[in-house]
């Protein structure tokens, strides 16, 4: 079984996988009871770490004493502040309609340029996602596609193979009995051969031994009627 | 440190100056402006406001990165301040098509590596130092928060992370502190530090083993 490497566990671990891969180390700690150790100890110790990010993200450390004087000095200053507002609410106000407008035409000219900037990025980037997305889903089905087409290549070669590989041993066999077949016939052949020239043999020696009687008859036959 | 203290007062007295201007303005560059633009506008046209922004945007995060990387509150202070400094002496050299964030973390890893080596070549004692409680300068709460058993378990158990993270090589340990604490993901660290992703991570794993066995106790509750 291939394990994962101490890097790969890490990305697992802080959600830096795609979908899949993450699943597929999920589904291996299901079946590796050493990696399920290593990743639990390793959990433990980021939960450890967890207990020092409130320190972490917290304020300046400041000695005790000076938090006291900091407390001292925030409580001159909200009073400092309230008495600037009294002051400034007892006062004539400034015309606050034209703060107002003032502050509408700045901010609306100022944010409405970056809005529409912001939003066509935002309409590029989720574009570039679908694309990505659409790209992704593509593949998969060309994979799975392939797959299956290789699937359906392979049995049927493998049919075909068994096929032939059958159609070969029938051929032979049924060369072999012809071979067999030819053999005797040439045996028998040869057989019969043997039984001609045996018998042409046997024949001329027969024939030779009636002609010579026939010679020796006529000869007989010629000396009588002499 | 004395020098960082004028040099601080320097750049607050600078930045007060640039935010004392329009508020109305202000907030809707603050809108506008992505970290990206604001940078060619300090370097274009050394855009004080733009800069400003960046400043109060990033701040934070640099300090306390700066601080819990030197182990020292001060140190980490004064670090973060001249990140800043560096930011602006540097301005020139940031590329227009190169990502803000990662250039100021980048800034902001080799500052603290830079004051490490320091620290080493000139031992001196740190300014943050623990009281007779053996707390570092950690906030005194008031009677109404929540119980003092519960804050004094909180504290301890801070600073017991505090103290591993302190053990860890400097290389470990800003790599927990950008991916655990600030969230960068492991290919922008990647980018910070110029080294693959693959030795990013792990690094990861090798400090969290690192870990376990210094966080045991505090693991186990």
């Amino acid at each position: 079984m291939a394990h994962p490497g101490q890097d790969e566990w890490m990305k697992y671990l802080y959600g830096e996988l795609a979908p899949d891969d993450h699943e597929r180390r999920a589904r291996h700690l299901l079946e590796c009871e050493a990696c399920r150790e290593q990743v639990e100890r390793w959990r433990g110790t980021m939960g450890g770490l967890e207990g020092g990010r409130a320190a972490y993200m917290g304020g300046r450390g400041v000695n005790p004493s000076v938090f006291r004087l900091t407390r001292w000095a925030a409580a001159a200053v909200l009073i400092l502040a309230v008495g600037i507002f009294a002051g400034r609410y007892t006062a004539p106000g400034p015309d606050m309609d034209r703060l107002y407008r003032d502050l509408e035409v700045s901010l609306a000219s100022s944010l409405e340029t970056r809005l529409t900037e912001n939003m066509s990025r935002m309409v590029q980037e989720e574009r570039l996602a679908m694309a990505n997305i659409q790209g992704e889903y593509r593949r998969e089905i060309e994979q799975m596609f392939q797959g299956a087409l290789e699937e359906y290549a392979a049995e049927t070669y493998q049919a075909s193979a068994e096929t032939m590989d059958k159609a070969l041993v029938k051929l032979t066999e049924s060369l072999g009995e012809i071979l067999d077949e030819l053999d005797r016939r040439l045996a028998e052949q040869e057989k019969t051969r043997k039984e001609l020239v045996n018998f042409a043999s046997q024949t001329q020696d027969e024939i030779m031994i009636n002609r010579q009687g026939l010679e020796m008859l006529f000869a007989a036959l010629n000396r009588m009627n002499n | 440190m004395h020098r960082a203290l004028m040099v601080k007062c320097q750049w607050q007295s600078r930045l007060g100056e640039a935010m004392s201007r329009s508020l109305i303005s202000y907030i809707a560059d603050i809108f506008a402006l992505s970290d990206e633009e604001a940078m060619v506008r300090v370097q274009e046209s050394n855009d004080s406001k733009a800069f400003s922004m960046l400043h109060n945007r990033w701040q934070p995060k640099i300090e306390r990165f700066c601080r819990w990387q030197l182990g020292d509150a001060h140190r980490g202070e004064d670090v973060a301040q001249e990140v800043f400094m560096r930011l602006y002496a540097r301005r020139r050299q940031f590329r227009h098509d190169g990502q803000f964030s990662s250039y100021l973390w980048r800034l902001a890893v080799n500052a603290c590596y830079d004051e490490l080596r320091r620290r080493q070549r000139k031992p001196e004692l740190s300014l943050c130092v623990a009281d007779d409680e053996g707390n570092y300068g950690e906030a005194m709460l008031e009677s109404d928060e929540p119980s003092a058993e519960a804050v004094f378990v909180e504290r301890e158990r801070s600073h017991m992370i505090k103290q591993a993270l302190q053990k860890l090589p400097e290389m470990y340990r800003s790599v927990v502190l950008l991916r655990h604490y600030e969230g960068l993901k492991f290919r922008e660290i990647a980018a910070v530090m110029d080294i693959p992703e693959g030795t990013v991570s792990s690094r990861m794993a090798e400090a969290l083993n690192r870990l376990e066995e210094m966080l045991k106790p505090e693991i186990g509750s």
